[in-house]
């Protein structure tokens, strides 16, 4: 049963939610990652991989250089992200940036699946498109770590972005 | 005993360097992290598991004597390797992070607010961190030997950083696991122990080209790993002057190393036991005892000749690519070059590189006070071991110059 956002009806719409808004609500970002995973796991060669990932560096919504402080910062080993979450009429805008291009490209991938969806879809999405492509293997357990970290980041931030009635 | 190098026979002699990666040739050109481990140290260690696995200095069956003998020959060819007087000296452990945090915590009680310790700007993490976070606990100040512009020491500020006498312990590397500089330690070691200070070697990056010869040197400490000397990963030594060790405080406990215990006291073994708690990595020391076999028997003056071509030849073949800049400019590096190319991150360009089966090393290298002396927070490393050719250094530069093409247009267009 679908329930409107606007329905007075809370009780109901807390009960179906885990039902229907996931699947209904989610779709969206869902769709999109299901379709990075599928046309990113079909190209064979690790150059041309690389140089998908490069072109989601296009979905970024950037830092500048001078904006890039330690407050915002993703700190790892090999590379630096950075991270700015804010939100606006049920959107989450989200500011990603890495020193690195790979990284930026997968922040992008990341910039893309999300993009435009709501807090509701983004707090309820489990992100798979790393286990289930060969970025898993090509990343390593640092740089997982470190995109997992970015992702709960936003996850949480979607969560607390959401209201009370929508959970 | 050979009389020339032969790159292609000691290559044969190491089962991992024959491997492939992603249907390349594996060049594994990060030895300053890890060595490979040759054919000797496998069998040893398969040999002990199969046939002498036991605990040793505390059965009294067959198979706990043999490991025990054996472990004890390990010590005693230990103290060889590095010109130690007597086996006693030699202490084993995890590594040298875990000597170097033996060190700093067994002269911890002795530091006082009227002390102070002094290291360098090159050091390793596990030579940096305890001593700034044992000076933290205990009001000792904190002394941090700066370095030059060519990324050498500093020894002006060496000798003046001593010169007031509160100086309780210096503790530097003999090379360093990012540029490979070469400190002049026996120099340094006799300038602190002049002004009464303890001296302490992080030897980790030298252990492998036979900088450590504590009868030559007369450093009170020193510390070295097995996995950066051709050995197993997991254990290492603490080497100390009898009067050294003495003076460190036990700070870890357990079985192996009380000669008694009741209800209200203990009673500590003597050396080098009572620093030893626990069950030792065993299988490791025979791989370790393995690797100082080989060492001994391979021609070390060859070794060394070869390392200093082979580094010689990966600084003037980085030096011709426009864009690099080299970390330091000094002479005779051992064991390591890192340096930055302008306008992309090392993680990119090592991440092509590994695609053409070509290993090197990025990130911060557990050196960050090092690498800010560059105003680096990331850099790449190449490290080549006696068993490299310059073939392998050809083919890494290639690799490199591809991965730098590939990005060029992505940097250009989206400059980070």
């Amino acid at each position: 049963m679908r329930v409107d956002k606007g329905s007075e009806h809370f009780t109901t719409m807390a009960i179906d939610s885990s039902e229907v808004h996931h699947d209904e609500e989610t779709a969206s970002v869902t769709e999109r990652e299901k379709e990075f995973i599928e046309e990113f796991s079909e190209i064979g060669d690790w150059l041309l991989q690389y140089e998908y990932l490069l072109y989601y560096i296009e979905d970024l919504h950037d830092i500048p250089e001078d904006e890039r402080s330690d407050e915002i910062k993703v700190k790892g080993c090999v590379s630096n992200a950075w991270m700015r979450l804010s939100s606006s009429g049920g959107n989450v805008c989200v500011e990603l940036t890495s020193d690195a291009l790979i990284i930026k490209g997968i922040l992008g991938v990341i910039t893309a699946i999300i993009g435009g969806a709501s807090v509701r879809e983004i707090a309820a999405w489990e992100p798979t498109f790393i286990e289930k492509t060969p970025l898993r293997a090509k990343l390593g357990m640092d740089r997982q770590n470190g995109v997992a970290s970015i992702l709960s980041g936003i996850k949480k931030y979607a969560a607390k972005q959401t209201p009370w009635r929508d959970k | 005993m050979r009389k020339e190098l032969d790159v292609i026979e000691y290559v044969n002699e190491f089962p991992g360097l024959a491997g492939s990666v992603y249907d390349r040739k594996l060049i594994y050109l990060d030895n300053a992290a890890t060595n490979q481990v040759s054919r000797h140290v496998i069998e040893a260690m398969t040999s002990h598991l199969q046939r002498e696995n036991a605990n040793t200095h505390r059965g009294i069956h067959y198979l706990s004597e043999l490991a025990t003998e054996h472990f004890e020959q390990a010590r005693a060819l230990a103290a060889q390797f590095i010109n130690a007087s007597r086996p006693e000296n030699i202490v084993f452990n995890s590594g040298a992070t875990a000597g170097l945090n033996m060190i700093a915590r067994g002269l911890e009680p002795s530091l006082s607010p009227a002390d102070a310790v002094l290291v360098t700007r090159l050091e390793h993490h596990s030579n940096f961190v305890p001593w700034q976070q044992v000076c933290q606990r205990t009001g000792a100040e904190f002394r941090v030997v700066p370095l030059t512009d060519t990324g050498e020491l500093d020894r002006v500020a060496f000798k003046k950083l001593l010169s007031d006498g509160r100086v309780k312990i210096a503790s530097f590397a003999a090379v360093s696991n990012v540029t490979g500089v070469v400190n002049p330690i026996r120099e340094l070691i006799a300038e602190a122990k002049s002004c009464g200070a303890l001296t302490s070697i992080d030897g980790a990056q030298a252990a492998r080209g036979g900088f450590l010869d504590m009868e030559d040197l007369q450093c009170d400490y020193c510390c070295f790993s097995a996995h950066k000397m051709i050995g197993p990963t997991g254990v290492g030594v603490l080497y100390g002057k009898e009067s050294a060790l003495e003076k460190l405080q036990v700070r870890s406990f357990g079985g192996g190393m009380v000669d008694d215990v009741t209800l209200t006291a203990t009673e500590l073994s003597g050396l080098p036991f009572r620093l030893e708690p626990g069950t030792p990595n065993i299988v490791g020391i025979a791989g370790l005892k393995a690797a100082i076999e080989d060492l001994l028997r391979f021609d070390l003056k060859g070794i060394l000749a070869h390392e200093k071509a082979l580094m010689e030849y990966t600084e003037s073949s980085l030096r011709k690519i426009q864009g690099v800049e080299v970390l330091g400019d000094m002479v005779g590096r051992f064991g390591a070059i890192s340096f930055v190319v302008r306008g992309h991150h090392p993680y990119d360009l090592a991440s092509v590189m590994d695609k053409k089966g070509v290993a090197v090393r990025v990130g911060h290298h557990c050196a960050l006070p090092h690498l800010s002396h560059y105003g680096q927070t990331a850099v790449m490393r190449i490290s080549p071991a006696f068993y490299n050719s310059l073939q392998d250094i050809d083919r890494c530069m290639r690799a490199l110059l591809e991965a730098m093409h590939f990005f060029e247009k992505w940097g250009a267009k989206h400059a980070c």
